[in-house]
Order: C-alpha cells, then structure tokens, then sequence
C-alpha cells in the first residue's frame, strides 16, 4: 500500500475507532470478542483499502461487523426450551428493579443478532432507514419489521410500566 | 407508541459505551495483524505446495502417525511390502499440514491433535489441512439437550478458505429421519438426498448458496456421526474423511471430576446460595460480589428459583471440562433469553436455558469460569468492563 494510503487508513481508523468499537460491544456483548471483530473488520479493509476507501469505507467495515457478530452469535447462541404450565410464578418488587436503561441493555442482548444488529445501527449509530439496510444488504421493509419486532420484544422483555405507554404491545 | 422507549435505548446504549475507547493503536495492531495473517497464508500455500510437489513426484501420499511428524507411505502399498516411514518436518511457525491416510482402527489421537472427537479418530484429511484447534464439546445439533464433540479442520486454495467438520455424539441418539426434519426445519434452503457411507444409510445435506456439504448417519446405537465441508474441500473429501474414521469407545470422566464438576455449578447455580459460596465457585468470583448482590435484589424469583440440570460433562483437557446444563428458573422480571424467531413466550412461567458451561481448574479446585458466569448472568458483570486485567484474566473462552 503507498505511503498516502497509509496515512488514509489511519486517519480513518483514528475517526472511527471508538465509534466502531463501541457498535461492536453493543453487537456482542464482550469487550474483548469485540475488539476482536473490529480488528478482523479493519483487517479486511486495510487488505482491500484502495478499492475500499474509494466507496463508503465506514459502512464496509460495519457490513464486516454485523457479518462476524452474526456469525458469532449462530456459534455460541444459548437455546431456550420451554417447560410446562406456570406453577410458582416469583414475586416482583418494584422497587428492587434495575434501573430501565440498565433492563434494555440486558434485553437488547438476548435478542436475534439481526434484530440486535438493526437496533444498534438505527439507534446507537443514528444510521436511516436506508443505511441499515445497505450495511445489512436487506430490504428497507426488512429493517422496518425487525426494528418494530426487536422493540417489541424489549418492551416486552423490560418492565416499563412504570416509565413507558404499554399501549401497541406486540405478542 | 415507541418514542419514549427508543429514546430510552438510544441513551442506554451511549451510557453502555461512553467509557469503550479503541486505544491510540488500533491502526498498527491492525495492520499487524493483517501481516501476521499474510505470513500465515503464504506458509500455508508454500506447505501445501510442497507436499503436492512430494506426492506427484514420488505418486506417495502423505501419511501421519500421532506424533508431530508426518510420514510418507505409498498410497496403495503392496501387501508384499512395507515401506519405512520417512520423516518429513515442516518449518517452525508454520501450519502444520494434517493430512492422513489409513489409520488403523482404534488409533488414539491426542485431543489436542483435534484428530479425537470423542473417540472417533480422524485419520484421513485432504492435503494442505491443519486442525484448527482440539476438538471441543458442543451443543448436539442432532439431538437438542444433548454434548456432542466436534473437531475443526480449515484449509486454503486458491485464497479460499476452506474446512472439514466432524461431528460425534453418544447416548441417545434420534433416527435419521428425524435428524432429517430438525435439519429441514432449522435450514430450509438444505437439500437432502440418501447416500450410503461406511455401509450405512445417509444423510447428503447441501448448501449450495455457500458452497457446504454434509453427511449424517448412525454409525450405530448410540452414536451418530456427522462429517461436514465446505469448498475448497469437495465431495470426494468428505466423502474419504467419513469412510476413513476409526471409532473407539465414549470418552471416559474421571468420576472425580465429574462429581467436582457437578458440585460446582450447582454451588454456582443454585437459588438460595450464599453470594459468598456462590462466587467461591467462580472463577475470579471474589470481584463480583456487588453485581450480583444487586442482580439478586433487581430478580428475587431467580435467585429463589434458579435450579441446575447437569446432563453431561467432557473434559477438555487437564485444566478444562465443559458440561452440558440447563437453568430453570421462575422470574417475570427476567429478560427472554433466547427466545426463538420472534414470538414472546410468557414470562410468568418457568423458564429453561440449554448452555454449555466451561469449568476451569484453579488453585481452588474446580471452578466455573468467569466467561461462563457472566454470560450466564447477564448484567453481572458490566459490558465495558468485562475485559480482564492481567491478574483477573479468565483461562478459557466459551466452547464454540
């Protein structure tokens, strides 16, 4: 790679960097797994950086992002199974609860990496409709419904009764 | 309806990160790596090369004892003669070629080799192929609920890289159509045909988007195998790595161990606990004692609940084993872990989690790792800060 080039890429990375990992932590949910994917992600445009840096370089690295933790995630996904009919249902004190910033972060976790994948890039990067899908390489519509079913499984996952309308719950 | 709920993920998630920085070298530890990756190509290449070079001069296939050498015996030798072995080293650093012929039945591998998968030795493996690490217990994708062993082997031609998967598990295993249904059922763009392998009725799965295939089949009652690749492997490959394994016996616990084990997820895993017993069963559990006070105060019904199956558990080596566990627990506070596709299930019933758990041996006898802890008890350990200190550094990774 020339020297310019060079110099490109890390001014890219020193841009994005922080940014980058951050998306990552919130994908997978360990710091060092996601320090791992951004340095896999930048590896990948570092090998392809001319090409790369002529087009979008933050969404090609975001693609290799949400790819990896995607991958991750069908790896390592732990299984639900369903047991029988309810029999000691716990009690619930309310004034023991995590705080409800604290309750979407754990709920935004169990989600499917996709539906996880569409929340962080909508509302932790700030990216329209358009870019997510361009980064996830789906359908507008696509994202719309599963940024609608992931919030609907957060707000149905966290008690908000408290601080949130339960109105337009999806079952 | 859901603006007050996005603006309060959209400050959840900053408040998360705010503290996650890349440190001032990410740009050289990329490019780093990106060389190291480089050498590793080439070595592997110039490997690959080389053995090919040696087999279409000498019309030799590469052979392979346990040991760390490889030896080279006619492919199809006389039964009048036999060959001595001749050592062939590969340079330090490098990828060692794994590519084996004709193990004799009931060959033992070393774990470490990735050539055992839980007893069933791997003795064939196409040229240019390294392990890609000891084989390792998983999630059966057979039968759900029960361990299996899986071993991994990558190789690349051409720049693709390429892979070998084998797969083992013992016990109670389903029939092939069933296996057939759950597989139907979880990859609908799958196709299936019936072949036969090793003289036995099997599955032929493809996934021609990625260029993947697979064979199933049960070897006998009690165990199902399954070998799997991906091109630059082809068919024919796969088909050899099947036809070529040796099956032994079901790995062997120390019943020491396994009573240690069990004793120490159910001490981890168990409502009513003590926070101070529960994190001596942790690995490095002394710095979580505040999390998970408050992770109990916050999910009183799991903490009263919580309880603990141990289906199995299979050492990884001298200081690792996995188990195979569920969780069951009543608390509506709880988020869905896991919940498939996108239905809600009802969070007032009881609730079950499969996991595979990693148990690490310490100092103070055997213990839950840290990864596994946390990943388990989500909210435990804080996100930004689950990367170790040096002093606090978890010894294992979760089992892929």
């Amino acid at each position: 790679m020339q020297e310019r080039d060079e110099r490109a890429f890390e001014e890219f990375v020193a841009r994005t960097g922080d940014r980058l990992l951050r998306c990552a932590v919130l994908l997978v949910a360990d710091h060092a797994a996601a320090e791992d994917l951004v340095q896999g992600a930048l590896e990948r445009t570092y090998r392809h950086w001319p090409r790369v840096s002529a087009g979008h370089p933050e969404a090609y690295v975001r693609r290799a992002l949400v790819n990896a933790a995607a991958s991750r995630w069908r790896r390592s996904r732990v299984r639900e199974v369903p047991l029988g009919p309810h029999d000691q249902a716990g009690t619930t004190d309310h004034a023991d609860r995590l705080s409800t910033r604290d309750e979407l972060i754990r709920a935004l976790m169990t989600l499917p990496a996709r539906q996880r994948a569409v929340l962080v890039l909508r509302y932790f990067d700030d990216l329209p409709e358009a870019e997510v899908a361009a980064v996830l390489g789906c359908s507008v519509g696509s994202v719309k419904s599963q940024a609608s079913r992931g919030l609907a499984r957060l707000r149905a996952s966290v008690d908000l009764h408290s601080s949130l309308p339960m109105t337009g719950r999806t079952p | 309806m859901s603006a007050d709920l996005e603006s309060h993920l959209r400050a959840a998630m900053r408040d998360e990160t705010v503290r996650v920085t890349a440190g001032p070298n990410l740009a050289g530890a990329v490019r780093e790596r990106f060389r190291r990756h480089r050498r590793r190509r080439r070595a592997a290449v110039g490997a690959a090369v080389a053995v090919l070079v040696v087999v279409s001069s000498a019309g030799l296939t590469l052979a392979r004892s346990g040991a760390d050498t490889a030896e080279i015996r006619p492919a199809r030798p006389s039964p009048a003669t036999a060959t001595a072995p001749v050592a062939v080293t590969t340079p330090v650093g490098t990828p060692t070629p794994v590519t084996v012929t004709t193990g004799a039945a009931g060959t033992a591998f070393p774990p470490s080799s990735g050539r055992d998968v839980g007893g069933v030795g791997v003795t064939w493996l196409p040229a240019g192929t390294s392990s890609a690490g000891p084989s390792a217990a998983a999630l059966s994708p057979f039968t759900p609920g029960a361990l299996a062993y899986r071993s991994n082997f990558q190789m690349m031609a051409g720049g693709r890289v390429g892979f070998v998967a084998v797969t083992a598990q013992w016990g109670n295993v389903p029939t092939l159509a069933a296996v057939e249904d759950d597989m139907r059922a979880a990859q609908p763009q799958r196709t299936f045909a019936r072949t036969t392998v090793r003289g036995r009725s099997a599955l032929l799965t493809r996934m021609d988007a990625k260029e993947e295939f697979s064979l199933v089949w049960i070897e006998r009652d009690g165990l199902v195998l399954s070998v799997a690749a991906g091109t630059p492997a082809s068919e024919d490959d796969m088909r050899r790595v099947a036809e070529e394994l040796t099956v032994g016996s079901r790995p062997h616990v120390d019943p020491t161990v396994d009573r240690a084990v069990r004793a120490a997820l159910a001490q981890v895993f168990t409502g009513g606990t003590s926070t101070e017993r529960t994190l001596a069963a942790v690995e490095n559990g002394e710095q979580l004692a505040p999390g998970l006070e408050r992770y109990r105060a916050q999910h009183p019904g799991l903490a009263r609940t919580l309880r603990v199956t141990v289906h199995g558990v299979a050492p990884r080596d001298a200081a690792h084993a996995v188990a195979l566990i569920s969780l069951t627990y009543t608390d509506p506070t709880m988020p869905l872990l896991g919940a498939r596709g996108d239905s809600v299930p009802d969070r007032d019933r009881p609730a079950a989690y499969d996991a595979l758990a990693v148990l690490v041996r310490t100092g103070e006898g055997w213990q839950v790792s840290r990864d596994t802890f946390c990943q388990l008890s989500l909210g435990v350990c804080p996100l930004a800060t689950t990367r170790p200190s040096p002093a606090a550094a978890p010894s294992t990774s979760p089992p892929s």
